[in-house]
């Protein structure tokens, strides 16, 4: 019933390195790990300014904020560093307001301006 | 399938492109228990019709469910037995596999993937049977040790059972201390009734609700929640998240202290700001969360005063249908600290119902993979609003008709709050 989740990792030159993960599939219950961890080895390699590309995302379910919430407390105990959302799809926007994703995490729905605002 | 007389000694050690001579073969037949009985000449036989063969790490020799007439000596590397994904055991040198399906001819009853490189010793069913019709006298340390086999399984199992018992009470235990954190009976409240069900997917649940009268403020709260995840951890936060909350509005501080109101709002607020800051700050590493809907009820005049943190909506309705969704108005608690709740407030009016429920019961899917849906969740509730009775016990068999033979996978929850036409409209 559920879609597998890929995850490619790129950099991004803005103000500061980005590391952007570039989110396929479905983030549930199942996959959920899978972000966890590459997010983890891209936090272990240096990395402290993430953004998660979510256009590719089909359905996100409550394991998609644990593991958002589970990356940020990475970053803090990494000694700092910011996680950012862009291009959510409209699906994907509905939880997320429906969560309280805003008070949360930063959204763009421009991929350029998720980079420039890091 | 592990061998439960392991051979003891030296196993041949492997360089590659050797292979074994004919007197370590039967050695290797020697100190494997099927054969120890097997008279030296048929020993040499047999070890003559064995064929010695390397699998790369990786590299799976069988599947589950295969037809297979071989059995197999590890001389070297580490083999993994697997279903799928399961790992029931690994095997290193002197260990023996593949013989059930090898005598009996029946199909494999688990794959084997070689984890290294990893060299072995084949033998195949006719060689074992012809040796045996020439030397019957072999049957018997085969026999033995089948029978020392079945007598390992059949521990293993028995251990299992026990294990599986213990667990099971525990499991019991929890469920029903875990019922302790429901409302044991719905509270009687002069003009309305007041309801609720849950129906856990597992043993326990992450759902909760609670009815409780607040003196200080001369109101009930009424909370409907739902922990993320299943099982027993989301069962474990369940009983933090509505012990704070209730706690967190009943708690009075020594008359002119700081930090409590009569104000309902103000008393809402800070029962769910400080739950929620305290999970965020105490369990941050559990990255446990829960959407609640916490409202603070004035049964005189029908005001609703409430916080949607996260949390489906609920309703307040009629037969006529839905007269106002109370939509969020602040995050899921737990996360993270500090974050805004905006109180909201509205009339239930005589004659109507709030109704909250928990995602569990709109995306119930029946056999064909279809939901049962807010749509027809919410058209149900108006309905039975009309006929009267108990409308979340008769919606929650409605769910479970709906889902039928298949699994429930998430916990279903729901309460309904209703005034009574003959009640004082304040």
């Amino acid at each position: 019933m559920s879609n597998p989740l890929r995850i490619a990792v790129s950099e991004e030159k803005g103000a500061v390195p980005v590391t952007v993960l570039y989110l396929t599939g479905d983030l549930d219950s199942k996959t959920y790990t899978d972000l966890e961890a590459k997010a983890g080895e891209a936090i272990a390699k240096g990395s402290n300014q993430l953004l998660l590309e979510l256009s590719g995302v089909s359905f996100m379910g409550s394991a998609g904020l644990r593991a958002m919430h589970s990356i940020s407390n990475k970053l803090k105990s990494a000694g700092g560093g910011k996680l950012k959302i862009a291009c959510p799809s409209d699906a994907v926007s509905r939880i997320m307001k429906t969560l309280g994703f805003d008070q949360m995490f930063d959204i763009h729905g421009s991929f350029d301006e998720a980079v420039k605002s890091f | 399938m592990r061998d439960s007389s392991r051979g003891s000694g030296e196993s041949p050690r492997p360089e590659a492109g050797r292979s074994l001579s004919q007197d370590e073969v039967n050695r290797v037949l020697r100190r494997c228990g099927f054969f120890a009985a097997t008279p030296e000449s048929a020993l040499i036989a047999l070890a003559g019709l064995t064929e010695q063969l390397r699998v790369a790490g990786g590299e799976t020799l069988f599947e589950k469910g295969d037809v297979g007439t071989a059995m197999y000596f590890v001389l070297d590397g580490t083999i993994r037995v697997h279903q799928g994904d399961v790992v029931i055991g690994r095997l290193e040198a002197g260990e023996v596999f593949g013989e059930v399906a090898a005598l009996s001819g029946e199909a494999r009853s688990a794959s084997i993937t070689a984890e290294r490189d990893t060299w072995l010793l084949k033998l195949e069913q006719e060689a074992i049977y012809s040796t045996l019709k020439l030397q019957p006298e072999a049957a018997r340390s085969l026999i033995e040790a089948l029978c020392a086999r079945e007598r390992q399984i059949i521990d293993e199992k028995f251990d299992r059972i026990v294990a599986g018992r213990v667990l099971e009470r525990e499991m019991e235990i929890g469920q029903r201390i875990q019922q302790n954190f429901l409302p044991e009976a719905m509270p009687q409240v002069d003009g309305w009734s007041l309801d609720g069900v849950l129906k856990p997917a597992r043993m326990v649940a992450g759902d909760f609700f609670d009815f409780f009268f607040v003196p200080a403020v001369g109101r009930f709260g009424i909370v409907i929640g739902d922990v993320c995840d299943k099982g027993v951890g989301a069962a474990l936060f369940m009983t933090l998240f509505r012990s704070l909350l209730r706690s967190g509005a009943l708690h009075r501080f020594p008359a002119g202290s700081r930090g409590v109101s009569d104000d309902p709002a103000v008393l809402l607020h800070q029962a769910l700001t400080s739950t929620n800051d305290y999970i965020a700050a105490t369990h941050a590493a559990s990255s446990m969360f829960a959407s609640v809907f916490f409202g603070l009820l004035d049964p005189e005049t029908g005001e609703l005063v409430y916080i949607n943190a996260g949390h489906e909506p609920p309703v307040v309705a009629t037969a006529a249908g839905v007269r106002a969704r109370l939509e969020t108005t602040g995050p899921v608690i737990g996360l993270f600290e500090g974050l805004a709740y905006r109180v909201e407030s509205i009339s239930v009016l005589p004659g109507e119902a709030l109704f909250g429920y928990t995602d569990g019961a709109t995306d119930a899917r029946n056999e064909s993979g279809q939901q049962f849906s807010e749509d027809r969740l919410l058209s149900d509730f108006c309905r039975g609003v009309g006929e009267g009775g108990k409308v979340v016990e008769d919606l929650l068999t409605s769910v479970e008709d709906f889902i039928g033979g298949t699994d429930q996978f998430d916990d279903i929850t729901m309460i309904c709050v209703r005034r009574e036409m003959s009640a004082g409209t304040g």
